[in-house]
């Protein structure tokens, strides 16, 4: 009887709780079909209200405006009148609008004058030798004259007149041009990029004064609304690339875009791999240098950081100083940079390699050392390392972090404190610490950061490789990963060349840096029928001078 | 349309590589114990063997360059011949890259890992090649082009480095000991290995300017059989044809005679690995040869599937394929090198029907 009971309240409890989450969901529907039906409405008054705002009577425009700009503290409605009776307003942004010059340009001559007939305040303001303004225009749509209210611009309504006046007097702060953080030189230029693309528009023109240099625009972001440049130099790029890249870009569809690493990761070859199939650089000259080789150049609004496509691991590998010195000592230093490039991805795991499997490859004596030094370290080297290996990237990663005031105190405690004290406790060898070391120097060489962190990511998985199976673990990973890197392409460029596959032309600026004399074509991503550099003779002169003696 | 992906170049380099890491890894013992002092020679006749074998494949390739063999060869000799007949090579090619596989457990067993599980190796060897291989034709072969310069100095370098340890006295066995009679049996061994370029008629279509491939032929399998001479000399000074006779590895001893100053005491393990390398993106080859005619007979549009499929049977048969070295060496001398002559000569019987139906036609044409 008891279960009985208990069954049937089971029952109706279950049927309270059916109901209930009945009833809920009913709810919901409802209130979701309100809300539905409210958008509808909302949408449709806007729909009417955005053909009223294209009407020429101002009252309703300027309510459309009020209405879309509801709750925005930093506009700013200015309602005046032209002598005789003709009304006015002038919608801006308050800080992002230059309202002095506004006045100064625009509303003093406006307001000194008189208008007897409204045509004739509309031929002085809309023929474009009447007010000392330059970039003077117009728009129709009340859409078109919102977003320029929000990218800065001031938009002056005129009763009677449906045409909007658009002021270009968009002023806000902006960081002046600093030398480049990231990639300092000692002999080039020291300009970098900053947030507003205009100005890094004007560092690129400074450089290549030539109609040839195109710089389409286009507006990303539903809410930011930013604008997005592509650089190229027309003839000199292959239009396949540059229809590619269009092509890539035309799927971006977001809400936002705040930085140039959305645009990269949406437009890159294969976005999964760890090596970056697009550079980017902070540095005019480097993007200047680019464009004249035939790449494109995606600058981002509010982003000191332009994008370049193709490119490949040898790119990457190159620094904008190795231009600007000598070519006997730049083409040294770039094998010093390939040398420890080798060294920063393969010298733990070599050390593993050998001290765990293929011990008769140290001399007797640094094996003595070697074996001493690890006697009372209780870990395998192939801890030891993995140990040290995070302590080195956690201290990295700290003093990025860190404020600068404190940064170095930080970096002293972590590596020389701690380092000493962990040898001395018999936690790690000597001979670990001098291998970190030496790996985390020679990971700084590498020019490009996303290429060095590519490096440093890689290096764990090798590591482990090498504790497993000594040398030949290091070559099944080092093999894995040259498939990969043989693999990758970007922008249709095989990310490996001029190596696999390989091409002579362009190999004369990876394996050595040739002297400028010599770099007559340009690498072969550049349009095939435009590849000359220069003249080939340009040192004719010494050879005139030899003629002579 | 096929896209001709591969360069004249790139083969080149490729067909270089393929040739020479087998050999020098793995077959200077077994030509030296068949021919002492007449191995140079032998591999000098098994390289023309090889060209000659080649240029036929090229030849009958040449007939229809931008079909796939394994397509339109049932069209020369009916369905019911055609797919036996393309099973043998298929489990032919298997059996090389098993052998492969099982010598490069074998070697590191013995010196390197010992005491590893040969499963955990040879799945290791089996990731590496199927991953190359899945990627497709461009892969390898651009693969062989960015490591032919390094692979090549490492070759190049080990005679050089072991020159003060040579006996010169032994030199003169080249001229007094040499015969012809002596280097048949390496010429045939090795005939089969320089013939393995006929592969090129399965990715003729993938080819670019296919009309320099016999010029082509001809330099790497000149510049192959140079390398491995220049190998063989120097085993032969050194260590002398009796000693070098009964060593697994004649090859793995001459480096460990390499001192690199007082740096490091032996070089032979990032030699090996180097070397290892390159046969990785030989069985790469192959092994994507296997997948890409499995596709192709099975009518699938893709090969990349089944190259891990296939990659996993040769694994596990590698495993059963031998328990110890004297095992495995019987069942190499056992006819694999004949099997493999079979399979590259295949295609000629296709290629004199081929022939032979279109003589038949143009007489009844003619007779019209």
């Amino acid at each position: 009887m008891k279960q009985e009971e208990k069954e049937k309240r089971e029952k109706l409890v279950q049927l309270e709780q059916q109901n209930e989450q009945m009833q809920q969901q009913s709810q919901l529907e409802q209130l979701t079909q309100r809300e539905q039906q409210d958008q509808q409405m909302k949408q449709d008054a806007m729909e009417q209200q955005e053909s009223i705002a294209s009407s020429p009577e101002l009252a309703p425009r300027l309510e459309w405006f009020k209405l879309r700009l509801e709750r925005v503290a930093e506009v700013v409605f200015h309602e005046f009148t032209v002598d005789y009776g003709h009304s006015c307003v002038l919608i801006y942004m308050s800080g992002m609008f230059d309202i002095k010059q506004a006045e100064r340009n625009l509303l003093e001559p406006l307001l000194g004058k008189v208008f007897y007939m409204k045509d004739e305040l509309t031929q002085y303001l809309f023929s474009r030798n009447q007010l000392p303004v330059t970039e003077l225009h117009w728009v129709d749509r009340a859409a078109d004259a919102l977003q320029a209210i929000l990218q800065g611009y001031g938009i002056l309504l005129f009763q009677g007149e449906p045409r909007m006046l658009v002021l270009p007097y968009a002023n806000y702060e902006t960081r002046s041009i600093v030398e480049a953080p990231n990639e300092t030189v000692l002999r080039g230029p020291r300009e970098a990029f900053i947030e507003d693309i205009g100005v890094n528009i004007s560092l690129l023109r400074r450089r290549i004064k030539s109609p040839l240099l195109k710089t389409e625009e286009y507006t990303f972001g539903r809410h930011t609304s930013t604008r997005v440049v592509l650089a190229y130099m027309e003839g000199i790029c292959k239009d396949s690339l540059i229809h590619e890249v269009r092509r890539r870009i035309s799927y971006l569809d977001i809400d936002g875009v705040l930085s140039s690493s959305q645009i990269e990761e949406t437009i890159t070859d294969r976005s999964s791999s760890p090596f970056t199939q697009i550079q980017y650089t902070e540095r005019p000259d480097v993007v200047s240098s680019s464009i004249l080789e035939g790449r494109v150049a995606i600058l981002v609004d509010n982003t000191p950081i332009a994008l370049l496509a193709p490119t490949t691991i040898f790119s990457k590998m190159q620094s904008s100083e190795d231009y600007y010195q000598n070519f006997v000592a730049a083409t040294a230093i770039r094998y010093i940079r390939y040398l420890f490039l080798f060294i920063s991805f393969l010298l733990p795991s070599f050390y593993i390699a050998i001290s765990t499997f293929h011990a008769e490859m140290i001399p007797f004596r640094l094996l003595v050392t070697v074996a001493s030094a690890r006697e009372v370290v209780p870990f395998p080297a192939l801890l030891e390392a993995f140990i040290m290996e995070i302590s080195f990237e956690a201290l990295r990663e700290a003093s990025v972090r860190i404020p600068k005031s404190i940064g170095q105190t930080v970096s002293i405690i972590g590596a020389l404190i701690i380092g000493t004290a962990a040898v001395q406790a018999g936690i790690v060898s000597a001979a670990m610490v001098i291998i970190v070391s030496v790996t985390g120097i020679a990971s700084f060489i590498i020019p490009s950061f996303d290429l060095g962190l590519s490096f440093r990511l890689m290096r764990f998985p090798l590591m482990l490789l090498a504790g497993t199976f000594g040398i030949f673990g290091i070559a099944c990973g080092m093999f894995l990963i040259y498939t990969h890197a043989l693999n990758l392409e970007s922008f249709g460029v095989p990310y490996l060349t001029p190596m696999a596959p390989s091409n002579r032309d362009s190999a004369k600026d990876v394996w050595m840096r040739a002297p400028w004399w010599r770099m007559n074509e340009r690498p072969s991503f550049a349009a095939p029928n435009n590849r000359n550099r220069q003249k080939k003779q340009a040192r004719g002169w010494k050879l005139e001078q030899e003629d002579l003696e | 349309m096929t896209t001709k992906v591969v360069t004249q170049k790139q083969m080149y380099k490729y067909f270089t590589i393929h040739i020479i890491t087998t050999i020098i890894m793995f077959m200077i013992g077994i030509v030296l114990q068949q021919s002492g002092y007449s191995a140079p020679l032998g591999v000098l006749i098994g390289a023309c063997i090889g060209i000659v074998i080649t240029f036929f494949s090229i030849a009958f390739a040449k007939r229809r360059p931008d079909a796939f063999f394994v397509h339109y060869g049932a069209d020369i000799v009916t369905r019911w011949l055609h797919y036996p007949l393309m099973a043998f090579i298929i489990m032919t090619n298997f059996l090389l890259v098993a052998i492969n596989l099982w010598e490069i457990q074998d070697l590191l067993l013995q010196f390197y890992l010992t005491g590893t599980p040969s499963w955990i190796i040879l799945g290791l060897c089996g990731l590496c090649i199927s991953y190359m291989a899945r990627y497709g034709i461009k892969s390898m072969f651009r693969a062989a082009e960015g490591m032919f310069y390094l692979s090549m100095i490492t070759f190049i370098i080990i005679p050089y480095l072991v020159h003060s340890n040579m006996e010169w006295f032994l030199a003169r066995g080249f001229a007094t000991i040499a015969s012809v009679k002596e280097a048949w049996p390496t010429a045939y061994h090795l005939g089969s290995i320089f013939g393995e370029a006929s592969l090129i008629l399965y990715i003729y279509p993938y080819i670019s300017q296919a009309s320099y491939t016999r010029k082509t032929t001809i330099r790497f399998t000149m510049l192959a059989a140079l390398m491995v001479i220049c190998h063989l000399i120097p085993i032969l000074i050194v260590l002398g044809p009796d000693l070098a006779q009964n060593l697994n590895y004649p090859e793995l001893d001459i480096i460990r005679l390499i001192k690199s100053g007082s740096y490091l005491e032996t070089l032979d393990p990032i030699i090996i690995a180097l070397w290892l390398v390159s046969i990785f993106i030989k069985l790469s080859f192959i092994l994507f040869v296997i997948s890409h005619m499995l596709s192709r007979i099975l009518k699938l549009k893709y090969s990349k599937p089944l190259i891990y499929p296939i990659c996993a049977f040769i694994i596990v048969s590698t495993i059963c394929l031998a328990q110890s070295h004297t095992q495995f060496f019987s069942m190499h001398n056992g006819g694999v090198s004949t099997c493999v002559y079979i399979s590259q000569l295949i295609p000629l019987l296709y290629y004199v029907i081929d022939v032979m139906r279109n003589r038949r036609q143009q007489m009844e044409e003619e007779s019209l």
